[in-house]
């Protein structure tokens, strides 16, 4: 700058800089502003599909909790039309995870055994968590219980996994081979239930089961 | 010096590094580097995530509160563990924290709108149905929040609460196993049972005093003497001021003629109404149509009573004609009271909105009130004067009371000042002593203070409650020593008897059993003690011992004909021999209420245990760090 140059120069000389390197410069700006906007309504958008899952499913629970215990079938519709709203626009979601477990409840309530175990299979096919898992398979194995299919049952307990689910697998185990006819092995079950568990006295029902199969030939 | 702070202050790398703070603040604030410095002390981290003091003091606080009012009005904050209610709520803190990370693993999403929603929704903070913002910082104030904190916590509350809801709403129970939990519940029981008891046993046994003296030897160091302490106290009673306290003719004249003057002849009314509500059914403009068509019928001539009884929609008075009774003002709505207080006798008034709806209001009759006479009342004012003068004097009883037996070293002077006796307690222990007094939960815990233990102080005044205030001073002190022989002899005696007996008895019930076994006779083997024989006994029947009881509902199924024997030992120590006859299932038929109210509960038990394994599974699987 310290050169003498006229004014005009000067000008010049910007303009050729402008010529050579003006439409890059506009681009490149226009990249990273569109690149800095797109990120802002993309987390955005995460944050109000995630929001409305959330909503959704509040209202999905409120509807649940209103089919417990009475014959409501407006509240069973409902119940089925936010879960299903769930499952297909939320899919990856834990909300739609939730979904799938409470519809499964509904059919069971009105026992519609198979359509309760293609939700929970769906569960079990969107990779639920370890813990959820676990539950998911109490609970088929309780389903296939109630459609008489012990043998299905208890090829599913032997799927649970974790320790702090092996008490109920074991008392479910019990309940599945008591109703198969297989009474000394569901005693055994039981037995191995109540030392699991640590403390017979949380669970008076498990003990109560136990206490009828005491049979003569084991004291 | 300053030139070369300047000159490379120019330097480019100078401006890098400026640059980079520039940045660092825009973007992060001040805390960015203030919580580099800063020593973290969490008492505990969660995978990495730290629990803070402030949390863990917040919640303590939070806890000691609701503990407090649980306990009621004799509770004593000192007497609350602080170390143990912290490591609780330190335990439930980390819980939490293992919950919340889990459920923002998953995505899981409470947003700032949705509390924003369910705070405007909470009746505590609503006046008149509307939200409040000034109600709403008042009362999170009372419960020690600040608006943000509590958004905080209910965000938290909430997130656990999805994942908790998932899980325990969609547990179900299935018919099978409702009918035979239900079918094992209600199954009954025919039973037979006597009794050993235990003093007939002892009755026949007898301890040597060498015996005697071996258990003492083998005991001794744990046959400790409870710590005791002895004290004295002086004790504040407003009763007892009450004697001396005279009240004047003129002080009750005068009162009574305050009270002539405040007293307002306020009539009461005998009233009848006729209720059309505002239902979702029935709109204003609905309600309003009807109401307005049964003054019609009554101005007509149609009998009040009888529209109220078929047309009000209030099934409380509407079978009585619609009757309310006699009432004075501040029964009813506003809107209600002034219409009767403005009508005549048999009137009735135009439709009168409040909140229930639309009422016509019939006077049925007018009772007038009338200032009651000196003599009535000089009762009244007079145990009103003395109460107010009583408070004035225990309130300056006290002041001293408090002042002087601080500033003494023992209770003679504020006794003489006060003229009030010195009086002293028998030893007690921890666990209190004869006397009301020795029984207050502060009473004990100031008495074994170490102010009042070795500092030999006086008491701070202790509120036994609100008419009696004590000072207390220990004036002895034992600590705990070994007992002598004489002192436990006849104790260790009676043990040594008891666990004699219990042997014998247990061999007897055992030989019993194997008797009953073997095919003999149960009014033989029972030599001569009552045998009890009970039908249908249920799970939950009282008319037997509970060890009696459960001890039947543990024994085999009996096949055929054949009992099965057990025996069971009571509190006493006596021991019962209990025979199962037969098991009883009825066939439980249950109406479908039944089935659904009783599945609704078996179901959400099985969720509660799932989603206890569940909380288990994560906090097993967090990394938790305790300091």
């Amino acid at each position: 700058m310290s050169e003498m140059r006229t004014e005009e120069e000067q000008v010049e000389a910007l303009k050729g800089w402008w010529k050579e390197n003006g439409k890059s410069l506009v681009i490149m700006i226009a990249i990273a502003l569109s690149a800095v906007f797109g990120w802002k309504t993309w987390q955005q958008k995460q944050l109000t599909d995630a929001e409305t899952a959330s909503i959704t499913y509040q209202n999905l629970l409120d509807a649940v909790s209103a089919t417990v215990g009475k014959d409501s079938a407006d509240q069973v519709a409902t119940s089925q039309h936010l879960g299903s709203l769930l499952k297909a626009e939320h899919e990856s979601t834990e909300y739609a995870r939730f979904a799938a477990l409470l519809m499964a409840r509904i059919d069971v309530d009105q026992e519609k055994y198979s359509e309760a175990l293609q939700e929970l299979d769906w569960v079990l096919a969107h990779k639920p968590s370890a813990e959820m898992q676990n539950i998911v398979l109490l609970r088929k194995a309780r389903i296939y219980q109630a459609m008489g299919e012990f043998e299905k049952g208890l090829s599913v307990v032997v799927e649970l996994k974790g320790k702090e689910f092996s008490a109920s697998a074991s008392e479910l185990k019990g309940d599945l081979l008591l109703a198969s006819g297989k009474n000394v092995e569901a005693r055994r079950a039981y037995q191995q239930a109540i030392e699991l568990s640590g403390n017979a006295e949380k669970n008076p029902l498990l003990t109560m089961k136990l206490e009828d199969l005491a049979t003569s030939e084991e004291g | 010096m300053l030139q070369s702070i300047r000159d490379s202050s120019q330097s480019i790398v100078a401006k890098v590094i400026v640059g980079l703070i520039i940045v660092t603040f825009a973007l992060f604030g001040v805390e960015s580097l203030v919580s580099l410095t800063a020593e973290s002390n969490a008492p505990a981290t969660v995978n990495g995530e730290e629990i803070t003091q402030q949390e863990l003091y917040q919640a303590t606080e939070l806890q000691r509160r609701q503990l407090l009012s649980q306990m009621g009005e004799n509770a004593d904050p000192a007497l609350l563990d602080d170390s143990l209610v912290s490591s609780m709520v330190l335990d439930s803190l980390i819980e939490q924290k293992s919950l919340l990370l889990a459920a923002e693993d998953k995505n899981m999403l409470i947003s700032e709108r949705m509390i924003d929603q369910m705070i405007i929704n909470t009746p505590d903070f609503q006046v008149e149905g509307q939200f409040n913002r000034d109600r709403f910082e008042a009362t999170l104030r009372n419960a020690g929040f600040t608006p943000l904190s509590y958004r905080n916590l209910l965000k938290k509350e909430r997130l656990i609460e999805q994942e908790r809801n998932a899980y325990q709403l969609s547990a179900f129970v299935i018919p099978a196993e409702l009918k035979r939990i239900i079918t094992l519940d209600r199954q009954t029981r025919d039973i037979s049972y006597f009794i050993f008891p235990l003093d007939d046993v002892e009755k026949n046994l007898t301890v040597s005093d060498e015996e005697i003296n071996a258990k003492y030897e083998a005991e001794r160091t744990s046959l400790m003497t409870e710590e005791q302490v002895a004290i004295e106290y002086i004790l504040l009673n407003k009763n007892d001021l009450r004697d001396n306290v005279v009240v004047s003719e003129e002080e009750l004249k005068a009162q009574y003629d305050q009270f002539r003057v405040s007293f307002q002849a306020e009539d009461q009314r005998h009233v009848a109404h006729i209720l059309v509500e505002i239902t979702p059914d029935q709109d204003d403009a609905a309600a309003l149509a009807k109401v307005v068509a049964l003054q019609a019928r009554i101005k007509a001539g149609e009998e009040f009573s009888i529209v109220a009884s078929t047309d009000s929609d209030d099934i409380g008075s509407s079978a009585a004609g619609g009757d309310l009774g006699t009432n004075g003002k501040g029964v009813f709505a506003d809107a209600f009271e002034q219409a009767m207080y403005s009508l005549d006798v048999n009137q009735v008034s135009e439709p009168v909105r409040t909140e229930f709806g639309y009422h016509l209001i019939k006077v049925m009759g007018i009772t007038k009130a009338e200032t009651p006479s000196f003599a009535e009342i000089k009762q009244d004012l007079t145990d009103d004067i003395l109460t107010r003068k009583v408070e004035n004097i225990y309130v300056e009883r006290l002041e001293l009371m408090a002042d002087i037996t601080f500033s003494s070293g023992d209770l003679i002077e504020p006794s003489e000042v006060m003229n009030l006796p010195v009086m002293t307690s028998k030893p007690f222990g921890r666990s209190g002593g004869d006397l009301d007094i020795t029984q207050n939960a502060k009473v004990i815990g100031a008495a074994f203070s170490s102010d009042l233990i070795q500092d030999k102080l006086n008491s701070s005044v202790i509120e036994l409650d609100r008419e009696r205030t004590v000072v207390v001073r220990v004036k002895a002190y034992s600590e705990p020593r070994e007992q002598t022989l004489a002192e436990v002899a006849d104790e260790l005696k009676q043990q040594l008897i008891k666990d004699q007996a219990s042997e014998v008895l247990a061999l007897k019930a055992q030989e019993a059993v194997d008797q009953i076994n073997a095919g003999e006779a149960v009014d033989q083997v029972a030599q001569g003690q009552l045998v009890v024989n009970l039908e249908a006994v249920s799970r939950a029947s009282g008319e037997l011992p509970i060890e009696v009881r459960s001890v039947a509902f543990a024994l085999a199924n009996p096949d055929s004909l054949k009992s099965v024997v057990s025996s069971a030992e009571l509190p006493d120590g006596s021991v019962a021999v209990v025979l199962l006859k037969k098991v009883n299932m009825t066939e439980v038929q249950l109406t479908d209420e039944e089935t659904q109210s009783m599945g609704a509960f078996l179901g959400s038990r099985i969720g509660q245990q799932e989603y206890q394994s569940l909380v288990a599974e994560l906090k097993n699987a967090a990394e938790i760090e305790k300091k």
